[in-house]
């Protein structure tokens, strides 16, 4: 089912451009915008204590919130389940007798599905909001959670709209946009019931927020005679002051705007004109959000300020689009929204996720994202076993020492046109993608034999290397050992296993655990001695530091070894800083660079471009702003759900390196350097072995 | 200054929302004096009635400064209709109620709430908008196309 969705996806070449450029504005303007911000960490940390504290006094801001607004007349209704909700609305409508609903945005509502019974019992349900009264009009499911039809072409949404009035509308959005006030006006003025959804709750004052820019939001709100408002209950916070901090945030987070265009505090039902006698419901919603609160697993879920940022950035996503990518809420977070509120059977597009981990450094809630993905993804292959080639991909690194060992052989063998064929019939290895070459001489045996000409009694560091490094190309550590040497310093090789990153990546986090264990056990007694370790693959850095604490309930070992793990880049730089390493050879050039994914959860490569820079080379960074495609191993596998979805994400990035002119192409990271290098045909070079061709040993 | 902006923009028909006597009656006299004929809504047919009219003119309570916002406190629907439906919005602000920043604005929302109980306060930051198809920005769905702020008074 999601491999057929997502084939189709990746045909609709007009659409995935059309949401490609969406999504590329989202995060230009929001990085305009947050520019204004001096301090964007601050401004995080505001939103997400906010969130946090709110949501562990979920109780008490509940009752006071409740009685604030009963004070002021509003009729509040508890929902625990989407069928409660429903039928509270109904029966309202039975009650004053109406026909007319008109809603303005209410993702709330999306996730009951308000429309379907209120359409079964007869009554009319109009969407106002633009992007999601053409949604509804066609039948679809919104794309994107800020801009539900992201998807349509102005043709398109004036066809719709043609369609609907049986006159024709021009495609001309002025136009579309006058057909479309003159229709919703008789709406609005009409409608029996105004539904909204609410984006905060303000305990103190029984007061709920709703932000709408067209300004459908305000008329729903006044003109009909009775007002519902759907609210789920993790929306409540305590006063104006946190309010105002989140309105802020999320405008600026969601379109780029200092704020929305109406922010509307509404407070009991006001009177119209000589009518008084009119009703406001706040109907507040649980349909699984105690539950989640309660289970530690995804509590921070209900942090979300819908935002929808973290849907900007994610590159399967991009590809793939909300329908495929999500159910009802769609993107990074509705993965863990889906499993909990709609069931782990309509969540299986958390498979399409590759943990890369850019949706947790977008999101303004600090919210850990993929770290709830891959509990999502654990439920799902407890439930229903993992993909063989999952399992393969996982074991990849097991074989590495005995591929090694006979490498010449293997990578024979691998390259071998029916190998590849079979290796795809029988373990989804996509037959067209370049694997990756295995050495004869690993690092650690280099290591053993050649070292002796580097050791120094004076200052020794530890080193962490992980599969590339180890099997694949040895070069790179070697490089970083002649690096320390000619600062004096000496390299101590623990034994070690590799980062055990593609567990996580995959779901199976029971192994993932055994694996990080075993390293932070292997590793810790030098973390207690003070001795810094280093690490060179982003990917591995991000597990020492942040997976690991993670995965082993933040062990006072975990941490102690996270605390001492440095970048490789950083400590060279130090060493530079310090004039122990000099650059006496100096480079020439242009090099193009892709910073790797992990590497924004760690310092987006800083040191490495400064120190590229040092050695006289001009460093241009050649960015999309997401993931490159390969992911670890994802892009390895055969069929949409790895290689297709994996070219698709690289195509714009090859794009801009075949396009300019550079001198390199570099990369901190072997996975990236694998996808770049067969999407560019080009060489790429990693930026250790660069600073190696400066140094004079 | 509120004739010409009405003239030059084809206003025949205006509306008024609640504001003090005094202010009230300057606006009136510039309305007449232009020949714009005053709509007073009444009856049941209120939301109808604002929904024609070409212009709104309403009374700020405060501003900001930072996003551009100017806020209104209603706790009459009439007046918030009347910011929301006529496709011209005219917003008159005392110069020396505009705060710096959106987050200051937390004490004297608090306290018209706390004054009026039931109360519908709105922060306008100009004309309504969409982007909702392909990105592209458009002024004036549902709200007015225009909004235009008249400050008065001593700074
Ligand atoms: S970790 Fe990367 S791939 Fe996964 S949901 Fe987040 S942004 Fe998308
Ligand atoms: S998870 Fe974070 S980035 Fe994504 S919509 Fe929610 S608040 Fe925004």
């Amino acid at each position: 089912m999601l491999v057929e969705k997502l084939k189709e996806a990746l045909h609709e070449e007009d659409r995935l451009a059309a949401l490609y450029g969406a999504m590329k504005r989202g995060r230009d303007q929001r990085a305009e915008a947050l520019e204004e911000f001096e301090d964007f960490n601050g401004f995080r940390n505001e939103i997400k204590a906010i969130k946090d504290r709110s949501i562990s006094n979920l109780d008490q801001l509940l009752e006071e919130f409740s009685i604030q607004a009963r004070k002021k007349g509003t009729q509040v209704f508890m929902a625990q389940t989407a069928d409660q909700a429903n039928d509270y609305v109904l029966s309202i409508l039975k009650r004053i007798g109406g026909h007319l609903v008109a809603k303005s945005k209410s993702l709330t509502s999306e996730e009951i599905e308000l429309n379907r019974p209120l359409e079964a019992a007869g009554y009319s349900v109009v969407e106002t909001d633009l992007g999601e009264r053409i949604i509804q009009l066609a039948k679809e499911k919104p794309f994107h959670l800020v801009f539900p039809a992201i998807h349509k072409t102005t043709q398109e949404v004036s066809d719709i709209f043609s369609q609907e009035s049986r006159i024709p509308v021009n495609s001309d959005l002025k136009e579309i946009m006058e057909y479309v006030r003159t229709a919703l006006r008789d709406v609005f003025l009409s409608a029996d019931i105004g539904v909204s959804g609410a984006n905060i709750g303000i305990a103190e004052s029984g007061t709920v927020v709703v932000e709408t820019n067209e300004g459908n939001g305000r008329l729903v709100a006044s003109i009909p005679k009775v007002h519902v408002v759907i609210m789920g209950m993790e929306k409540i916070v305590s006063t104006f002051e946190e309010a105002l901090a989140l309105i802020r945030g999320h405008a600026v987070s969601a379109t780029g705007q200092r704020t929305t265009t109406y922010v509307s505090f509404i407070t009991g039902r006001t009177p119209l004109g000589s009518d008084s006698n009119r009703e406001l419901h706040f109907i507040i919603l649980d349909n699984g959000r105690k539950r989640m609160m309660e289970d530690g697993r995804f509590t921070e879920a209900l942090s979300c300020i819908r935002c929808g940022a973290c849907m900007n950035i994610c590159a399967p996503y991009s590809v793939s689009g909300g329908h495929v990518f999500g159910h009802i809420y769609p993107g990074p977070i509705g993965i863990p929204w889906t499993a909990n509120i709609h069931g782990l059977d309509k969540a299986k597009f958390a498979h399409l996720c590759f943990s890369c981990g850019l949706c947790k450094e977008i999101c303004p809630a600090e919210i850990d994202i993929p770290r709830m993905i891959s509990k999502v993804k654990e439920m799902d292959v407890q439930a229903e076993g993992q993909l063989l080639v999952n399992r393969v991909l996982e074991k990849y690194e097991t074989m590495a020492p005995f591929a090694s060992y006979i490498a010449p052989v293997w990578n024979w063998v691998m390259h071998r046109e029916t190998v590849r064929t079979l290796m795809e019939k029988v373990a989804g290895i996509d037959r067209t993608r370049a694997l990756p070459q295995f050495k004869r001489q690993r690092f650690s045996k280099w290591y053993r034999n050649k070292r002796q000409g580097y050791t120094s009694d004076t200052s020794k560091v530890v080193l962490f290397v992980d599969f590339f490094g180890e099997y694949i190309e040895p070069e790179v550590p070697i490089a970083l050992v002649e690096l320390l040497a000619s600062a004096n310093v000496d390299v101590i090789l623990p034994p070690q296993k590799t980062s055990g990153y593609p567990f996580v990546a995959y779901g199976d986090l029971r192994k993932a655990e055994e694996i990080a264990r075993l390293n932070v056990t292997l590793l810790y007694p030098y973390a207690k001695q003070g001795q810094d370790i280093i690490s060179i693959e982003p990917t591995a850095t991000y597990s020492l530091k942040y997976s690991y604490p993670d995965l082993l309930d933040r062990s006072h070992e975990s941490l102690a070894v996270a605390s001492r793990t440095f970048e490789a880049s950083e400590y060279i730089r130090k060493l530079v800083q310090q004039q122990q390493i000099l650059f006496q050879n100096k480079l020439h050039g242009k090099v193009a660079f892709h910073i790797s994914c992990h590497e924004r959860a760690l310092t987006s490569s800083k040191h490495t471009i400064e120190l590229l820079k040092g050695i006289g080379l001009q460093v241009d960074i050649r960015e999309t702003g997401m993931c490159c495609g390969m992911a670890g191993t994802f892009g390895l596998k055969t069929g949409p759900l790895g290689a297709g979805l994996s070219a698709a994400i690289g195509k714009p990035l090859f794009e801009l390196y075949k396009e300019q002119r550079q001198d390199y192409i570099s990369s901190e990271s072997g996975v990236c350097k694998l996808q770049l290098q067969q999407g560019t045909g080009l060489e790429v070079i990693h930026p250790l072995k660069l600073l190696r061709k400066a140094i004079v040993l | 200054m509120l004739a010409p902006i009405l003239t030059s923009e084809n206003v025949q028909t205006v509306t008024l929302a609640k504001m003090s006597m005094e202010i009230r009656d300057k606006v009136r006299k510039s309305l007449i004096h232009a020949n714009m004929q005053i709509v007073e809504p009444k009856g049941i047919n209120i939301s109808r009635t604002l929904s024609e009219v070409d212009a709104g003119i309403t009374l700020s309570n405060f501003a900001i400064a930072e996003t551009g916002t100017v806020a209104e406190i209603c706790h009459q629907d009439v007046d918030r209709l009347t910011s929301a439906l006529p496709r011209i919005h005219i917003c008159l602000l005392q110069c020396d109620q505009i705060l710096g920043a959106l987050t200051e604005s937390a004490s004297l929302l608090r306290s018209a709430v706390k004054t009026y109980g039931k109360s519908a306060i709105s922060l306008i930051s100009g004309p309504s908008r969409t982007a909702d198809v392909e990105l592209k920005l458009v002024l004036g769905v549902h709200g007015p196309h225009q909004v235009h702020v008249v400050t008065y008074g001593e700074e």
